[in-house]
């Protein structure tokens, strides 16, 4: 009773600062002398999604300082992260990536007030599914201190964006099971499977601990011999890093990629993907960010929502290493990649 | 004249030198025609294939850019994928491009699109001189590959497209329907203009003078004749008049002067009010929708829109009729046209749903006021021994219209637009108003009101449950149908499925040409049989019959003929349920006369009508087009099984003569 009792004080003033702090914001204008603070955490440095977040805020010219922290990959790092925030208080915090925010602001319905941020408004990027995570609140609750944009484009979409490419009725995806995000993704793909006509060759791995990037070859030959037509980049940290190994398996077992983020096509080897731009993603965060600092909105009142339009990308050199070239009339309106 | 002579003149073909010059000189014109028309034809194709030819040339520059950008990307020629996609997207802008395939110098087919390749190999072969005989248009462009790409310096490829030879007429054939319409329209005009002039001027002038005539050689010298025209035959009688005259004065008697009323005057126009209402009926439902789209939602808001309209005339019909006698036919028509002109032309210049509905109303009302002047002007122009004429011509210039109407607004409509069209129709209700002075004959006052549905006409209704039947389960849905199923469904239906305007007229009109080809043999086969009531259950169950077919197949080929059955079923049941209801309520009549009986069966007929509108757009907002012609074809089969259930345990004298159903259909 006593720690139930704790827990509703804490709960309590931690709400009250958040209201406080956020009057104050709203109705103070921020000045050179005095810009809107924001502390950024980052999975692994700075990407084209900050850019973006960077240059929205730049090209209104409102002033903005931004703290940031890097915590390279080391989501144990969180903890440490929050500590420092909470001696040098932010008006907002912005988190990149499902495992980030996760950290940072825990499940909707298990938010502990000491090792989650809830006294400041949270804006997250790069969240594949917020709601299947458990980041946003279901439908019909509010969650009142985060809002966010997500990346990926709708499964169905993305189905559609393979098929364009070629016929596909085997889809192979190599993914981490650590990852809450990874795992429903693919339960996602399977359920639309049977709708879809086509079948998800899985290879998960990390099934005792954190998974082996050396097992990602063996996976994608094995996947291969299952008849995959196509392998599969979903949101997974754990490929995004190894994409490479990914790749190149596929390309000694004849295999494209398509990837739903953009990074793995433009930067790395994917064949091809239907995307968001990272640099649009981080400016649709900050229209959410500068509504919170600007007009005074409660993040739990601002929608949490994806881009509506993504891009076709096509790495052509992928697709001439593997003599995949793409069809004439997706030259239309696809994105070349050399 | 013999009997033989009399065979003579009445054989199939004509006789004498004038037929046969009449015969050489039609088939002389309409060698000329052909010959003409097969020129022109020809001219045509050639501009036609002109023009074809910059079409495709263009279709294959795209193409080629396409391939040219594929291949300047890096693609090699033999590893082009999706040139077949590429085509099947091109047809989708151009349905007469058949196929597109890139060839080889050798004449190889690389790839194709459209049609298989073993279908135009043959042509891609055949010397050029040939080539108008081909069922393709061809037209070939070099691509301009580097060699990397083909890997042959010497012979680049080309690509071929080819377009259907025959879509050179296509302009001429799309058309060919909306010019038999417009002759048909021409022709039915003709006809009607025609006739008002024979009639005016030669069948009456003729008529009073042969009784003229025949007075004089009765020696009775007491009639003039008063049919005055200025022809021939008016100078004539003039001279015979002055004869009388003079005659009578010496007799010492005073001869008065003699006319029969111009009655056909009323046939063009119940033609004309009916035909602004109807030109744009086609477009009724899309339009209606498109206005009230923000208020109502759309289809909610078309079908209250028609309904009130529908409504408006129901109810106005008797408030007229009991008017009638102190206004007078003549001002009726006028202030009824003028009321329609001022309802379409509003309709027609409409900018959301409660304006349009004070305009339909208002078109409402006028539609209801011209069709009691016009009904008035027949009862008071007739006698017992004419009015089923009378009655005739009212409803063949009502018939016409139904007919025309839709056909001719759709194809205005196609052109044009609905404004246009609404427009059209105040226009027309303009020469009506302008008509209504020469055409209605001062001598009739229109007194005579049409019936009233009065309180012993209801109150015998509610005793008689043969009538309740009658009027519950076949008068009220088979107006309730027709709005329903006619006037909505069916242009929503073929707007979605990508029918024209002009096709959906066509679609409307058929309705009115079956009605009134089937009506005759549908009423005699009535009147001899005496069967009222299974006339009656047969046009229930061909409408039934009608409307699941096309509720279960949505295909405008099913739709059309649900639409000719429609025709078919009202025209052997409505003149039917007139007998039926005369014979089912004979006590009434007997001691009051038919028509309170009649006046609260159009009653009832027209709310059914009224609640059709409503009824489709309801089926449309929750259902698709397609379901809601199930769900009516449903009602309707439930609705005729429960009148030959019920109507079948009432004893109903088969024996009893009715008053004959074709002269009471009108009123």
């Amino acid at each position: 009773m006593i720690r139930f009792l704790v827990f509703v004080l804490m709960v309590l003033m931690s709400v009250v600062p958040v209201s406080s702090a956020h009057a104050q914001t709203a109705n103070s204008a921020p000045s050179p002398d005095h810009p809107f603070r924001i502390a950024m955490i980052l999975w692994r440095g700075e990407t084209k999604v900050e850019e973006g977040f960077r240059s929205y805020f730049h090209s209104r010219n409102i002033p903005v300082d931004f703290q940031v922290y890097n915590i390279d990959r080391n989501i144990a790092a969180i903890p440490d992260v929050i500590a420092q925030i909470r001696k040098n208080p932010p008006d907002l915090v912005y988190t990149w990536g499902t495992g980030v925010t996760m950290a940072t602001v825990g499940r909707y319905d298990d938010v502990d007030p000491v090792r989650n941020i809830s006294e400041f408004p949270v804006v997250f990027v790069m969240v594949s599914a917020p709601w299947k995570t458990g980041i946003a609140a279901p439908v019909g609750q509010t969650r009142p201190n985060v809002t966010g944009a997500s990346h990926i484009a709708p499964l169905a979409a993305q189905i559609n964006a393979i098929r364009a490419y070629r016929p596909m009725s085997h889809l192979g995806v190599v993914y981490n099971l650590q990852e809450s995000n990874s795992v429903s993704n693919i339960a996602d793909l399977k359920l639309l499977g049977e709708e879809m006509s086509f079948e998800v060759l899985a290879a998960p791995l990390g099934q005792t601990g954190e998974p082996d990037p050396a097992r990602i070859p063996q996976a994608v030959t094995d996947l291969a011999k299952k008849g995959a037509d196509f392998l599969y980049i979903g949101p997974d940290n754990f490929i995004g890093t190894y994409r490479d190994v990914l790749t190149d398996s596929g390309f000694a077992n004849g295999l494209g990629t398509f990837s739903a983020t953009e990074l793995e096509v433009r930067e790395g080897h994917a064949m091809f993907g239907l995307v968001s731009h990272y640099d649009l993603v981080g400016r649709l965060a900050a229209s959410k960010a500068a509504a919170i600092l600007m007009d005074g909105a409660r993040p739990g009142d601002l929608p949490i929502e994806t881009l509506n339009r993504f891009s076709y990308l096509i790495r052509l050199s992928a697709a001439q290493r593997l003599k995949l070239y793409p069809p004439l009339p997706l030259l239309d309106y696809a994105e070349i990649v050399q | 004249m013999t009997e033989a002579h009399v065979r003579a003149r009445t054989g199939l073909l004509p006789k004498g030198t004038i037929w046969v010059l009449l015969l050489v000189s039609v088939i002389a014109l309409f060698i000329a025609l052909i010959g003409i028309s097969w020129r022109a034809a020809d001219l045509a194709r050639e501009d036609l294939r002109g023009e074809t030819v910059k079409k495709a040339t263009i279709e294959a520059q795209v193409l080629a850019e396409k391939i040219d950008r594929a291949i300047s990307l890096g693609i090699p020629l033999d590893g082009i994928v999706g040139f077949g996609d590429l085509v099947t997207g091109m047809q989708q802008g151009d349905p007469d491009l058949l196929f597109g395939a890139i060839v080889s110098a050798e004449g190889q087919i690389l790839f194709s699109g459209g049609l298989a390749s073993s279908e135009f190999s043959q042509s891609l072969s055949s010397p050029s001189g040939d080539e108008k005989q081909s069922r393709f248009i061809l037209t070939r462009i070099p691509l301009e590959l580097t060699t990397a790409a083909t890997g042959d310096t010497t012979t680049p490829p080309g690509l071929v497209i080819g377009h259907d030879r025959a879509a050179l007429m296509r302009p001429l054939t799309d058309n060919l329907f909306d010019i038999g319409i417009i002759l048909l329209i021409a022709l039915a005009l003709s006809f009607e203009l025609m006739l008002l002039v024979l009639t005016v001027n030669v069948t009456l002038p003729v008529k009073v003078a042969s009784r003229v005539l025949a007075n004089i050689h009765a020696r009775k010298f007491t009639l003039l004749h008063g049919q005055s025209s200025r022809d021939d035959i008016g100078l004539f009688m003039g001279r015979i008049n002055s004869l009388v005259t003079s005659t009578a004065q010496k007799a010492g008697i005073t001869p008065h002067s003699e006319r029969e009323v111009r009655l056909v005057g009323v046939r063009l126009l119940a033609f004309m009010f009916i035909l602004a209402e109807e030109l744009a009926r086609p477009i009724m439902p899309t339009y209606f929708n498109e206005l009230s789209a923000h208020t109502m939602g759309g289809q909610l808001g078309a079908g209250t829109v028609m309904a009130v309209h529908l409504l408006m005339v129901a109810i106005a019909m008797p408030l007229c009729s009991l008017v009638q006698g102190k206004v007078g036919s003549l001002r009726m028509y006028l202030i009824g046209a003028f009321l329609a002109t001022v309802g379409l032309l509003g309709t027609a210049g409409a900018v959301g749903f409660w304006d349009l509905i004070v305009w339909r109303a208002l078109s409402g009302l006028g539609y209801a006021t011209t069709f009691v002047a016009c009904q008035s002007y027949v009862l008071d122009a007739t006698n017992d021994q004419n009015r089923t004429q009378g009655t005739a011509m009212m409803v063949s210039g009502i018939m016409l219209a139904d007919i025309c109407g839709p056909a001719v607004g759709g194809i205005i409509a196609g052109f044009f637009g609905a404004e246009f069209t609404f427009a059209m129709g105040a226009g027309v209700a303009v020469v009506a108003v302008a008509l209504a002075f020469f055409l209605m004959d001062s001598k009739v006052r229109g007194d005579k009101a049409p019936p009233v549905p009065t309180r012993a006409a209801f109150a015998a209704l509610l005793k008689n449950r043969p009538l309740q039947i009658l009027v519950l389960f076949a008068a009220m849905p088979a107006k309730l149908i027709l709005s329903a199923f006619l006037y909505y469904l069916v242009p929503v239906l073929l707007l979605q499925d990508g029918a024209t305007i002009a096709e959906i007229g066509r679609v409307i009109m058929l309705y009115g040409l079956v009605a009134l080809l089937s009506g005759w043999f549908a009423a005699r086969w009535t009147d001899r049989s005496k069967k009222e009531t299974r006339a009656v259950g047969i046009g229930g169950v061909v409408t039934a019959v009608g409307l699941l077919m096309a509720g279960l197949y949505p295909i405008d080929i099913v739709v059309a003929i649900a639409v000719g059955m429609l025709g078919l079923a009202q025209a052997t049941s409505i003149p039917a349920q007139v007998s039926a209801s005369l014979k089912l309520s004979r006590d009434f009549t007997d001691k009051h006369g038919t028509g309170p009986v009649l006046a609260v069966l159009r009653l009832a007929e027209r709310f059914g009508g009224a609640t059709g509108p409503l009824i489709a757009a309801t089926l449309v907002h929750y259902f698709s087009a397609g379901q809601a012609i199930l769900y009516l074809g449903c009602g309707a089969a439930i609705c005729i099984v429960c009148f030959e259930v019920l109507i079948g345990r009432m004893p109903v004298d088969q024996n009893h003569d009715t008053p004959s159903a074709k002269s009471e259909a009108a009123q």
